[in-house]
């Protein structure tokens, strides 16, 4: 077992903008307008959430949550806490790369600015897609919905977040299908997330060359800080393999849950939250007898 | 069934006002019966079976989460009060609480 006490875990899309500086103290928030003003000019995106088309201000906000990531990765720096290593959850790995190094932040921002060319190639075939989260329900019991549905083709559980939490992705029609039928057998909670894509299935391998091809075009180079993958677990430090993970994880399954788990397993005691949604604490924390778990407002 | 007693029934909403109080970082005493835990504190779902494991371990309860889910089909929470008495339901039925 290395010397591993802390860990960063970086969130992927999904947040709430609202949610993302809602409770951002202003001395962070000076530096996140810097670096938002600064990412949107270079990226040449409209800074007006309300002026955007629909696709724009999906990518607006995944590119919003990133800067806040940045903004947080440094903020604990700054106060001495710094990761001993690390795991990004779905599009996280990307934030996650570019805070330990391996990738320019610019090019981090561009990966999303290239995801949505994944969109809209779907849009252009018309093909409909969604993703979903169920809370209270675990992934047997979910599969077994989707299996009693007869959907196995049309939607997958794209993550095992945790033993009470699964990320479902797929058809749209069909992932509207499984939310349904999940709360009707008990879950707590059934939340449709309207994307229109469906990453961590391979019902998007076809749509999403440009972005594979764009990843070849940067170096990665190796982190020295380890990383543990959420699709296999395995541990992570070489630029090509790091690349790899961002390239592969869009249309694979996540295992959070046993992301978290080899991370314990590795002696990890202490979790912290890049994220300004606090998501990643709040669907990562079981286990919390073993483990204490941070988000930049504890600190 | 397990009886319940005014006493454990206060426990209970200690538990459940601490939690709520510690967790959505407010003050305790504002928080009532009637403040709806997730428009006014900012609870969510995953708070709810953070608090269901607590409870669990505090009153030995064998509870699945799908029980109690499918009991708040028919009594959503929408204010404290419910979140009260939902788990005073889940300390007397336990899993039967799905046919209350």
């Amino acid at each position: 077992m290395g010397n591993y006490k802390k860990a960063f875990l970086f969130n992927g899309i999904g947040s709430k903008m609202e949610k993302l500086t809602e409770d951002m103290p202003s001395f962070l928030m000076e530096k996140f307008n810097d670096y938002h003003t600064d990412t949107f000019r270079k990226l040449n995106l409209y800074m007006d959430f309300d002026s955007c088309t629909p696709l724009e201000q999906i990518i607006n906000r995944w590119i919003t949550s990133s800067v806040c990531d940045r903004v947080i990765f440094e903020y604990y720096a700054e106060k001495g806490i710094k990761p001993d290593i690390c795991a990004g959850y779905s599009s996280g790995i990307g934030n996650l790369c570019a805070c330990l190094g391996v990738i320019p932040f610019d090019f981090s921002y561009r990966i999303f600015l290239e995801n949505s060319k994944t969109i809209i190639e779907l849009q252009k075939v018309g093909v409909s897609l969604d993703m979903g989260t169920i809370i209270g329900l675990d992934a047997d019991t979910t599969q077994e919905i989707i299996d009693e549905l007869a959907l196995q083709d049309s939607v997958v559980i794209g993550s095992v977040n945790s033993l009470i939490c699964v990320m479902i992705s797929g058809y749209k029609t069909a992932v509207e299908q499984v939310l349904e039928k999940a709360l009707a057998e008990g879950a707590l909670k059934a939340i449709q997330m309207n994307l229109p894509v469906a990453f961590h299935n391979t019902i998007v391998a076809p749509y999403c060359k440009d972005f594979i091809d764009f990843c070849e075009t940067q170096e990665f180079a190796d982190s020295t800080i380890p990383v543990v993958s959420s699709v296999d677990q395995r541990i992570i430090t070489s630029g090509n393999d790091l690349r790899y993970e961002n390239q592969s994880n869009i249309i694979k399954q996540m295992r959070w849950d046993l992301t978290i788990k080899k991370l314990q397993d590795l002696g990890v005691t202490e979790f912290y939250d890049v994220s300004a949604s606090f998501d990643v604490k709040k669907f990562s924390r079981w286990n919390k007898k073993k483990s204490k778990f941070f988000t930049y407002l504890d600190i | 069934m397990r009886e319940i007693t005014d006493a454990v029934r206060k426990e209970i909403e200690e538990m459940i006002f601490d939690y709520y109080a510690e967790e959505c970082e407010i003050e305790r005493n504002e928080i009532t019966m009637e403040t709806n835990p997730q428009e006014d504190l900012g609870g969510d779902s995953l708070m709810f079976v953070e608090l269901v494991e607590i409870a669990s371990g505090k009153y030995d309860l064998d509870i699945k989460l799908q029980s109690i889910g499918k009991y708040m089909l028919k009594a959503p929470l929408n204010t404290m009060a419910d979140v009260v008495d939902i788990f005073c339901k889940i300390y007397q039925y336990g899993n039967d609480i799905v046919n209350q």
